[in-house]
């Protein structure tokens, strides 16, 4: 396999290597830059032909020929002005050398390209790279002022309490979002390029002194694999990098917030985000990581046990609550109170649907709103959501197409589905219950007990990078089952890191239990 | 074949073992079933058992807006169906355009009282042997035909077994009904007595009441006891809790009452010497619950008081065992009592049983505690004259 070309960073321009010549780190002789300045100018041409957006600019005074080439949409033109043509101009007559340009250009990030695929990628970064005639390298100048969206509040994971930023598309924004909530260079940033066309950076971040290394080299390893002409967003590699690739269940973390991203390493966990995609990746991911929201972390600890608690049953709620109903009231008729059964019995007289469609019909409406929702402009999706809830909800039950009980089982389960932190375990929750309703529409409770059973074999049998799914339930992990799991412990009280990410650091914090007297040591 | 094809195959395979289990088959929807909550059996001139079921007429209790039950008329409908027994009768449902019966909801089966004459062991055994009927539905006894019961006044209850159910819950509370829920029943029936109680329900103006209880002895009725009758039953099958006792005060010839907090009845009979001997010990507390005004409570008061009603309960017990050994009917259980404490005992006169118990004596030890006043200790006529407000003399009214 081909190795790819690195770039160098501007300080390795004194290593001796590169001083006796560009050519001693190219591997392939084809892809290196001709040091005559017309046959770079041929290649260029060549390869960028019927790119009408690409500009070029000579420099030619008696002691040097200069090429610039750049893309002017990912480029500042007040700082390429300023920060690189103002200066070449003035001081043309002083630069000898590739060194001498990046001495006199006013623009901090700077580097230094050797090879073609390299130089193209540069260009397409919004670098401004300078050919200089004579040296077969050329520099490439960071100029990029190519706007991305503004970092805003989260959409996708809101709270109330805590920070409120959330990632944006572009990835130095990201890391630097990232970089100042964690103020140490142990914080790594390992780079990579994924993507045969897209040549999308795709970044692994840690911090080095807690995480496993194994774990960052197993991540490492699973994207170095991936091979890709385009990676258009973060779910792309999570697909690509997965340990379970037919189940529905996320194994890996989405988030959107860099506080989550920051806690996360915190707990010897890893981050991978990528360029044009506002999310992270977070691996490894349990379930339970999946049902715990940010702020559980940022209100009190004694709220925080009610809430998740709260949360596991609204979780298994919206995935069995329709079926299991449907069991029920199709074959378990003796189960349910006499009283309740009357109702049942009389919202249900006059409906044409046996309960089974009527759960499908009703559930696959309730999804084609909430897609409508989400497609939609917000101001239209709103007006959607209204229609569909009150209008159609009340419609079909007075038409007499639906019961009642069944809207409000199906909106019930709905609501409960929205109490899920995880997107993606949401998707998840959204296709097994229609799995579930078939079970219970074909074998009542017999076949909901059997697929819940079925269900929980493939849970504990599913791992994320090495750590089972269902940890700290099973395997039962007595410390981290108390401390960050149905409940949350007080954060004087957390003082080791997950013992399942086998952490280089288990001891998080030594701060003693506060009171009065200004704090006991523990 | 490779692992996932093992698997997938597996699973199939489990599927389809699933279809062939149990309990995979009992689909019905809910608007094409009846639920059954009530049952009333009767028999005819022609001696043929009648079945009345009453079912909730879902079409009737659908409101407009396709909510819950809203109507204002009864919301059940009566099926009948007739034959030579209770299972052929309940069989002949099914010849008839009905929906499909779910016995799991029965609450109340009603027995009219010539049919319980006959016996009622056609449709214990029937219930038994029924697994999705529940343990926990009531029984009864109705002076007359159990079917006549669907055109009574229900107060606001819109469903019989409902209203039936509040009347044997109200009065459970206050120790005037006993127990019949069918799992109660069969105990006592396959207990050595083989006797038990059922409430007796009595249709007065169109209205249901509460009229005693049916003694049955071998699954047959053999006698209806009025309310008072019924008094000393309770006290000897211990289920006194709640009930209000009167005890005359003959000093000011007016009565006050006590309501029984607790009470625990030993029964201990022993047979010697071809004598049965019952010693009966009552124990409880009680507490005051209405007082005369013209009656001053005080510590002598509340000793006289626990004299008095130990004396009415005592009266009370003995005038059922008097009652119940004229009939030759154990409704007192003491048998079974007997068999539980000494089966040897019981082995020897569980033939002659009807005989022993009619000749039977029993020695009371009657012991009820009143421990507290109640709220009605004093009157309000009698607890402040105008004298006894604060300052001790009336103020003049004020002419403003």
């Amino acid at each position: 396999m081909r190795r790819k070309p690195r770039k160098l960073p501007f300080a390795k321009l004194n290593h001796p290597i590169y001083a006796s010549g560009i050519s001693g780190i190219c591997n392939d002789i084809r892809d290196s830059i001709p040091s005559k300045i017309g046959g770079v100018y041929d290649v260029l041409c060549q390869t960028w032909s019927h790119c009408d957006d690409i500009e070029y600019r000579w420099f030619d005074t008696a002691e040097v020929q200069m090429l610039i080439v750049w893309l002017p949409p990912l480029v500042g033109k007040d700082i390429a002005q300023i920060g690189v043509i103002e200066p070449l101009i003035s001081m043309a007559s002083h630069i000898q050398s590739i060194r001498d340009i990046a001495t006199h250009v006013l623009v901090p990030s700077i580097t230094s390209v050797s090879t073609w695929s390299s130089a193209n990628q540069g260009i397409t970064e919004g670098r401004m790279l300078i050919f200089l005639d004579g040296a077969t390298e050329a520099l490439g100048v960071d100029v990029n002022d190519f706007q991305s969206r503004d970092v805003s509040k989260s959409e996708l994971e809101p709270g109330v309490m805590g920070p409120q930023t959330a990632f944006v598309e572009s990835l130095d924004r990201n890391i630097g979002l990232i970089r100042t909530i964690l103020k140490t260079p142990q914080l790594k940033i390992e780079n990579m390029t994924i993507g045969r066309v897209s040549g999308t950076r795709v970044v692994i971040t840690y911090l080095n002194d807690i995480v496993d290394c194994e774990l960052v080299k197993e991540v490492r390893h699973r994207l170095q694999k991936i091979q890709m002409d385009g990676i258009l967003d973060l779910n792309m590699i999570r697909e690509m990098t997965t340990d379970a690739p037919f189940s529905p269940f996320p194994t890996e973390q989405m988030t959107e917030r860099p506080d989550r991203v920051a806690g996360a390493l915190l707990q010897a966990r890893v981050a991978v985000l990528c360029d044009g995609a506002p999310h992270a990746m977070l691996v490894p991911a349990t379930f339970i990581n999946n049902i715990q929201a940010h702020e559980d972390y940022y209100v009190n600890y004694i709220s925080t046990a009610l809430v998740r608690g709260l949360r596991h049953v609204m979780y298994w709620t919206s995935l069995l609550l329709v079926p299991f109903y449907v069991a029920v009231v199709s074959y378990h008729q003796e189960m349910v109170p006499t009283r309740l059964m009357i109702t049942l019995a009389a919202t249900h007289e006059g409906i044409p649907f046996p309960s089974s469609l009527e759960a499908f019909l009703m559930v696959i409406i309730f999804e084609s709103l909430r897609e409508a929702g989400i497609r939609l402009p917000k101001a239209v999706g709103q007006s959607v959501s209204i229609v569909g809830a009150l209008v159609l909800g009340q419609a079909a039950v007075a038409a007499g197409l639906v019961s009642s009980v069944m809207v409000i089982i199906v909106a019930l389960s709905g609501v409960a589905s929205f109490t899920i932190p995880a997107y993606a375990l949401s998707y998840t929750n959204r296709v097994l219950q229609f799995v579930f309703i078939i079970l219970a529409a074909v074998f009542g409770l017999l076949g909901l007990t059997v697929g819940l059973f079925g269900l929980l074999i493939h849970l504990v049998s599913l791992r994320s990078y090495g750590v089972p799914y269902m940890t700290p339930i099973g395997p039962l992990e007595w410390k981290s089952l108390l401390r960050d799991t149905l409940a949350r412990a007080p954060w004087w009280n957390m003082s080791e890191r997950p013992e399942m990410m086998h952490p280089k650091n288990l001891v998080r914090e030594r701060t003693p239990r506060p009171g009065p007297d200004g704090g006991t040591r523990r | 074949m490779n692992a996932l094809g093992y698997r997938v195959a597996v699973a199939v395979l489990c599927t389809i073992c699933c279809f062939f289990m149990t309990g995979c088959w009992g689909q019905v929807e809910l608007d094409k079933m009846s639920l059954v909550l009530g049952m009333g059996v009767d028999t005819d001139d022609t001696g043929n058992t009648t079945v009345a079921v009453a079912v909730v007429n879902s079409p009737l209790m659908r409101n407009s807006q396709g909510g819950g039950p809203t109507t204002t008329g009864p919301g059940f409908v009566v099926h009948t169906s007739s034959a030579r027994t209770f299972e052929d009768a309940m069989f002949r449902f099914l010849e008839k355009p009905y929906r499909q019966q779910i016995l799991s909801h029965n609450e109340v089966i009603v027995f009219g009282e010539g049919y319980a004459k006959k016996g009622i062991a056609d449709v214990i055994d029937y219930i038994d042997r029924t697994p999705q009927m529940r343990k926990d539905q009531l029984l009864f006894v109705v002076k007359g035909q159990a079917r006549e019961l669907g055109s009574t006044k229900l107060g606001v209850e819109k469903l019989t077994s409902r209203a039936l159910e509040e009347l044997v819950r109200h009065n459970n509370l206050s120790s005037a009904t006993f127990q019949s829920s069918e799992l109660h029943v069969l105990n006592l029936a396959l207990s050595p007595s083989r006797t038990f109680v059922l409430p007796l329900l009595k249709v007065i103006d169109n209205e249901l009441t509460l009229g005693g209880n049916a003694v049955f002895n071998e699954n047959k009725m053999i006698r209806e006891v009025d309310m008072s009758e019924s008094r000393g039953l309770f006290w000897w099958i211990n289920q006194s809790e709640g009930a209000v006792l009167t005890i005359p005060d003959e000093s000011v010839q007016r009565n006050s009452s006590i309501r029984i907090l607790d009470t625990a009845t030993t029964v201990r009979p022993t047979y010697r010497n071809g004598q049965l001997f019952i010693q009966v010990t009552v124990h409880g507390t009680g507490e005051l619950h209405r007082v005369d005004p013209e009656i001053v409570v005080s510590k002598q008061y509340m000793k006289d008081a626990q004299k008095q009603v130990s004396k009415v309960i005592q009266r009370h017990m003995n005038d059922a065992l008097l009652l119940f050994q004229a009939s030759g009917v154990d409704a007192l259980q003491i048998g079974t009592r007997l068999y539980e404490q000494h089966p040897r005992s019981w082995t020897a006169v569980k033939k002659n049983w009807p005989y022993i118990f009619s000749h039977a004596k029993a020695i009371y030890d009657v012991r009820i505690n009143v421990i507290r006043t109640g709220l009605a200790h004093n009157a309000p006529l009698s607890r402040h004259s105008i004298e006894q407000i604060p300052g001790g003399v009336a103020q003049p009214r004020r002419n403003s």
